[in-house]
């Protein structure tokens, strides 16, 4: 398929809205009055009028319907992970061998010695793929993932690096891959949003909600934060004192209001889609809480993602949401872990490292298992990586600097191979040596699993096409199965 | 200013970037690339470029030009589509029709189907086949090679030719003309078969005007005072009236704030505060209040500080070269230096010349005569400039005795000083020397340099590094515990004894200057981060290339002389002011009157108001364009001039209602030929400030430090931090503020109505608009009238005020019952009767409907 059922021409949102005709403010009235809620039901008026965000055709068959991307931000240390290096030990005290390339550092330790990785090793699975001692319930599913060992990107610094990595740009201004997905897609569920953001803990990822956002593109697109809790989606509930049926009137009210004052104003569908939106407001105050609800799943899936463990209960939950809102039709799930760059270690490597280990292996691996058996792991793709890897050199003594010259990201489910390995880095692992992945390739990889060619994916910004990678990247084809 | 870093506060080091007394005069012509017609360049090729050229690249030439060749065939020259693939030629001449390639998009042959993935739309169709049947004539190839030469076709270009004395058409007799704007959108509107729609009625104008010209509803006494006065002067009069209200320039300036992504934040991680940020902001609002000439603007934000005479606000100006992000930790600052370079390269194109040159800058542009060079060219103006976070805004005049006062002061208090910093100084020498060693090792050498061993270039790498290190040493005291802390602030108490011999105080801004009067070279495709002292060439300063640059006009730009009494900067950025001041600046003029044209309709004359390129739309009406860029000259470049031509013709004063709507509607659906009046929802400000309005909780203070949302300040003073934009903003459609937001989106979503519906925020509003209400008014008929007065600029019908009041007793019973409940559990009573609280709980509910109602978000 072509680029053109994308282009979105100045005004094309109306002309569509307009087709839809006048009258759709009466069936969001009716709809509103009844006081069922829509899930469950069949959907006659799920999408009611053609929104931007309804169901679009992709260019080709896609392998995947949703992508639940475990971001381990501040970047976690790929040859403490799943990229062993010997070598690493071996010259261990001594400084970069002169025959490596030399590097910028953002905290300019080049020449510190290496340090050494006390990791013990271990090969899992069929596929016999190499994961530390700190990931052991990762290991069990090794035979589920594609590895790919040789990622690069642009960035020395956080901000710049997780922005890339959502957007393509080092610099803000673009939209986050999640909005190209929903733009590009649609949403299957319009009572939840398209594109949805979990963090693990409070806090503020580097560079903020920009990292979700659409940039230059429609906010239509942007990703919402839903965190647990009775509130999951900002300004979700009732005015304080308001309850459902006062709520009901009020909105009642107000559609009569709107009603008499589209009379004349026919042309102006945009108006329409107002009262619309009301309705659907409604409808997602209904069912959102439902989709956070993790209460009403079993003990035991309770337990595979960690909820008896305080340590892994939080990324648990995140995982668990995640799949409840994949199961949904929601298409993009981020969920941040070790939200505002928890997985950085300039000092004390091994036990920052070694908390957040802890705390994701086992929901991680959970989260496989789990979709696996529900048959959701053949229509979900899961990414897990970082902004960037980590030296094999030290910093201050005991830490490692940031590496955005070679590391480590897996793919599973969603039609890529399992128990595959792509690419590897020099013998330190600094340096991504063979089958070199730039972020441009991974977006482009993750784009064409979902049925998007990230070349034919065009949005127009007041003149000026733009395309999710920037014209640049190429699909990973040996990853794919 | 150049050495406005003296006074930026540099606690760690002294150090003095810019104070290099040279007196260098660059100037001469610069060289322009050959530029030659292409000769027989056919005529009847005038959609080539902006339509066929693009299809081909779309759909075509991934498959067949240089790089692949599917089938053998290429499609990126006549010659190549008459030579053909494997299969025969493409293009058949003798007998076009018969053409393969057209067969091919036809998909007339199941065999011969192209593209592959899927037929053209019809409109694509259309288009290739009337180029084919036109013979396939190609302006230039269509490659990737860079093009050095432009057609007739690009020199010929809409947005690069002169503006032209238009007149305006003469129609005949037509009382619906009542300024000759009327007379080219009537023109227009003819050739469309539409007619104008009726004129709006006093209630839509005065609420219309209040919103476009002050972003602000008008009050029920103002909507009233218009109505009764029956003068034929009564609409000039508002329209006079609101232009002189300082809120026109709160309103107006917003809107420049979102062409040159105004923040008050530096993005990135950190996102630090820029404290002074908000001067620029207020210089903006007060440039548009006091109707400073256009002109004179753009001078002052390219080069106020190169004026001749030493001006605190054009010093404040320069504010504009400032707005890029910033991190303040990366160590890598080359790749930073040429970061701030290009954006403010880019955003300056789109600002000033509506052009998109974001592709030019790894590549001559794909569709637009935009040559690589040019972006260079462009950026050469602004490469010998940095953008100071704080300077102290000393006048030229006051400057030397400040210093000395200010040496006085630091002997005064040196031992104070001293023994402050004997409790931080080895905390500091670690932070410090940590700092330096951060960089690598190509710049930490550059840190021990006096500034006469520095390249102008190194300077600016120096700049750029200590202000690093001074952010990371300049922190040290504030961590400072317990006993030295104490000891730290009996020595600050100390110190403030000295204060009566501190120098006066003046305002401190983020403002740029030169880094001395010899700019450092500008290489096309940017300077080599890692080896920065290669030799890469050096573009000078010059306009665009298309542009005729051996003409009078354009030779300005590429004159860069030495200003007098600045021999600290180049005076490149003068050049480049002067250029784009001049009156025959086509590219100037149209794009400011486009942009005024926009804010007032909603919708450009060009709709894509920062890209006058082939990818952005062409003009609906090119000759009013011109009158108007003429216009806005002859007026001396008076906004407040163009507001009134615009505002007192009919073409505005056109109802959004009523008249031939079917027709309309097919014609017309976008109103761009203005057949009638666009409603438009109001902005995320707009919504915000016609809330507080509304309420009557209003601050009206104007001017000053950024503040919180949460406060009752007008929005424009809410502090905007790029990261975490106010949510009002981030939901309805703010700018992004890291790019040059030339027109809001409109968009409709579901997280909308929650916030309008549910936020704390907007029911305290309609809490206060309510208790407005309750004051004011007695019965539930009269508080019904007042509220809709308030709200919508109107009175409300008996209907409506039937329906209101039904609402209010059905509201006030359901509440009452909840109310009864409570108090049966609860037990508690507050001195009001159920009764009353209900009622008042009702009223907020009506009150709070009406904010959310369309009629309240829209203006016709």
């Amino acid at each position: 398929m072509v680029s053109t059922p994308h282009f979105q021409r100045i005004g094309s949102r109306r002309n569509f809205l307009l087709q839809a005709g006048g009258g759709f403010g009466a069936v969001a009235l009716t709809h509103l009055l009844a006081a069922e809620r829509a899930h469950g039901q069949e959907p006659e008026h799920k999408v009611a009028v053609r929104s931007p965000l309804a169901p679009k055709a992709p260019h080709h068959r896609p392998r995947a319907k949703s992508i639940i991307w475990l971001f381990m931000e501040g970047g976690p240390s790929h040859i403490d992970f799943f990229d062993p290096k010997p070598l690493v030990n071996e010259l261990a005290g001594q400084s970069l061998p002169a025959s490596f390339k030399q590097v910028i550092l953002p905290g300019g330790q080049e020449e510190a010695p290496i340090l050494r990785s006390p990791r013990t090793w271990k090969r899992y699975g069929k596929s016999e793929m190499w994961v530390s001692d700190w990931l052991p319930h990762v290991g069990g599913i090794v035979d589920d993932i594609s590895l790919v060992r040789s990622c690069i990107c642009d960035g020395l610094n956080h901000a710049g690096s997780v922005c890339q990595m959502n957007t393509g740009s080092l610099l803000s201004g673009r939209p986050s891959l999640g909005s190209w997905v929903s733009y590009g897609l649609g949403t299957e569920n319009e009572s939840l949003p398209a594109f949805v953001v979990l963090l693990d803990k409070p806090g503020r990822v580097a560079g903020g909600a920009r990292n979700w956002g659409t940039g230059f593109m429609s906010a239509t697109h942007q990703g919402t934060e839903i965190k647990n809790g009775d509130e999951p989606i900002a300004n979700l509930s009732s005015p304080a004192g308001v309850d459902g049926e006062r709520q009901r009137r009020k909105l009642e009210f107000l559609q009569k209001l709107n009603r008499r004052h589209l009379v004349g104003r026919g042309e102006h569908s945009e108006l329409e889609a107002r009262i619309a939106s009301y309705e659907l407001a409604f409808r997602m105050q209904a069912e959102a809480p439902e989709a956070a609800d993790l209460a009403s799943e079993s003990q035991e899936t309770h337990e595979l993602y960690g909820f008896n463990d305080k340590k892994t209960l939080d990324m648990g939950r995140a995982c668990l949401l995640a799949r409840r809102l994949v199961e949904r039709g929601v298409r993009f799930v981020q969920v941040y872990c070790g939200t505002g760059s928890k997985w950085d270690a300039h000092s004390d490597i091994e036990n920052r490292h070694a908390s957040l280990a802890r705390a994701s292996d086992k929901p991680v691996a959970g989260l496989i298992k789990d979709l696996k058996r529900r048959g959701l792991l053949e229509e979900t793709l899961v990414v897990w990586g970082g902004e960037f890897g980590r030296t094999p050199q030290s910093e201050n003594g005991d830490g490692r600097d940031h590496n955005p010259y070679g590391f480590s990201t897996w793919f599973a489910g969603g039609g890529v191979k399992r128990g595959f390995t792509l690419g590897a880095t020099d013998e330190l692992g600094l340096h991504a040596i063979e089958g070199r992945t730039h972020v441009y390739d991974l977006h482009a990889t993750m784009l064409h699993l979902l049925g998007i060619d990230h070349l034919g994916l065009v949005y127009d910004d007041q003149g000026r096409e733009e395309l999710p990678t920037i014209n640049q990247g190429k699909v990973v084809t040996e990853l794919i199965a | 200013m150049g050495d406005a870093v003296v006074f930026t506060g540099m606690r760690v080091r002294e150090w003095r970037v810019g104070c290099v007394v040279a007196v260098l005069v660059v100037s001469g012509l610069w060289r322009t690339s050959t530029v030659h017609l292409t000769a027989n360049e056919p005529t009847a090729l005038d959609s080539f470029e902006s339509a066929v050229r693009p299809l081909l690249t779309e759909h075509c030439l991934r498959c067949h030009s240089d790089k692949k060749q599917e089938g053998g065939l290429r499609l990126d020259s006549r010659d190549a589509l008459l030579w053909g693939g494997d299969s025969g030629p493409a293009l058949d001449s003798e007998e076009l029709d018969a053409s393969r390639f057209l067969t091919a998009i036809l998909y007339a042959d199941e065999n011969l189907q192209m593209p592959p993935k899927g037929k053209l739309p019809e409109s694509s169709i259309a288009i290739l086949k009337r180029w084919i049947l036109s013979g396939a004539p190609f302006s230039s190839a269509v490659n990737d090679e860079p093009r050095r030469t432009f057609s007739a076709e690009d020199r010929d270009y809409w947005a690069f030719r002169p503006v032209v004395e238009v007149e305006p058409p003469e129609l005949s007799d037509h009382e619906w003309v009542r300024s000759p704007i009327d007379a080219f959108v009537l023109s227009k509107l003819k050739a469309q078969a539409l007619e104008p729609s009726p004129l709006a009625d006093k209630r839509m104008l005065i609420r219309r005007l209040y919103f476009d010209l002050l972003g602000l509803p008008p009050s029920p006494e103002a909507v009233r005072a218009f109505l009764e006065e029956a003068s034929p002067q009564a609409y000039e009069k508002v329209v006079d009236r609101l232009l002189a209200s300082p809120r026109y320039g709160e309103r107006w300036g917003r809107h420049w704030l979102d062409l040159v992504r105004y923040a008050d934040s530096d993005g990135f991680r950190a996102d630090h505060i820029r404290p002074h940020a908000w001067r620029y902001r207020d210089y903006v609002v007060s440039a548009f209040n006091v109707d400073l000439p256009y002109d004179r603007f753009v001078t002052e934000q390219i080069a106020g500080d190169e004026l001749l005479e030493w001006r605190e606000d054009a010093v404040i100006a320069t504010g504009y070269l400032c707005q890029a992000p910033y991190e303040y930790n990366q160590v890598d600052v080359p790749q930073q230096l040429t970061a701030i370079a290009d954006d403010v390269t880019e955003v300056t194109a789109e600002v000033f010349l509506a052009l998109g040159m974001k592709c030019a800058r790894c590549h001559d542009h794909k569709y637009d005569p935009l040559l690589q060079e040019d972006y260079y060219r462009l950026q050469a103006f602004f490469t010998p400039m940095i953008p100071y976070a704080d300077s102290v805004l000393v006048p030229e005049s006051r400057k030397g005795a400040y210093l000395v006062r200010q040496e006085e002061w630091f002997a005064a208090t040196h031992d104070v000083r001293e023994r402050m910093e004997d409790l931080v100084r080895v905390a500091r020498k670690v932070e410090v020397d940590r700092a330096i060693e951060r960089f690598p090792e190509g710049i930490q050498p550059l840190l021990d340099r006096e500034s006469s061993e520095l390249s102008p270039y190194e300077r600016q790498v120096v700049y750029y590094a200590w202000r690093q290190v001074d952010h990371l040493g300049g922190r040290v005291e504030r961590r400072l515990k317990g006993e030295g802390k104490k000891k730290w602030e009996t020595l600050e108490k100390e110190l403030s004894q000295f204060d009566h011999l501190k120098p006066e105080e003046y305002p401190r801004a983020m403002v740029a200057a030169d880094i001395g009067s010899v700019s450092p070279s500008t290489p096309i495709g940017g300077r080599d981060a890692r080896n920065w002292s290669a030799d890469r060439g050096d573009v000078l300063p010059g306009v665009l290339a298309v542009l005729d640059q051996q003409a009078v006009g354009n030779n300005d730009a590429a004159t860069i002389t030495s200003i007098a009494g600045r021999p600290d900067s180049t005076g490149r950025r003068s050049a480049l002011a002067r250029w784009l001041t001049r009156p025959d600046n086509q590219l100037v003029t149209r794009a400011m009157v486009n942009r005024l044209w926009q804010y007032h309709f909603g919708r450009g004359l060009v709709a894509t108001a920062n890209d006058f390129g082939r990818q952005g739309e062409r003009p609906t009406h090119p000759e009013l364009l011109d009158w108007l860029a003429r216009r806005f000259v002859e007026t001396g470049w008076s906004l407040k001039a163009m507001h009134r031509l615009i505002l007192l013709s009919n073409t505005y004063r056109q109802s959004s209602r009523g008249g031939d709507v079917e027709l309309r509607s097919e014609r017309d659906p976008d109103t761009k030929w203005l057949s009638r009046r666009r409603s438009r929802r109001l902005e995320s400000e707009g919504m915000r400030d016609a809330l507080l309005a509304v309420s009557g909780e209003m601050d009206d203070a104007l001017g000053g430090p950024a503040v919180t949302e949460a406060g009752q300040r007008r929005s424009l003073y809410i502090r905007i931090r790029r990261n975490e934009m106010p949510p009002m903003m981030d939901t309805f459609d703010g700018p992004d503020s890291f790019t040059s937001c030339a027109r809001r989106d409109v968009t409709t979503t579901a997280p909308q109505a929650l916030l309008l519906l549910n936020g704390a925020w907007t029911v305290e509003r309609a809490t206060a608009f309510a208790e407005r209400v309750a004051r004011a008014q007695d019965t539930a008929e009269s508080r019904v009238q007042f509220a809709y007065e308030l709200a919508f600029g109107r009175s409300a019908t008996v209907e409506e005020v039937d329906a209101a009041v039904s609402f209010f007793q059905e509201q006030s019973r359901l509440v009452a019952q909840a109310l009864d409940d409570e108090v049966a559990t609860d037990g508690e009573s507050t001195g009001e009767t159920i009764e009353e609280r209900a009622q008042s709980a009702a009223l907020v509910d009506f009150c709070h409907m009406l904010l959310n109602s369309n009629e309240f978000l829209y203006v016709d």
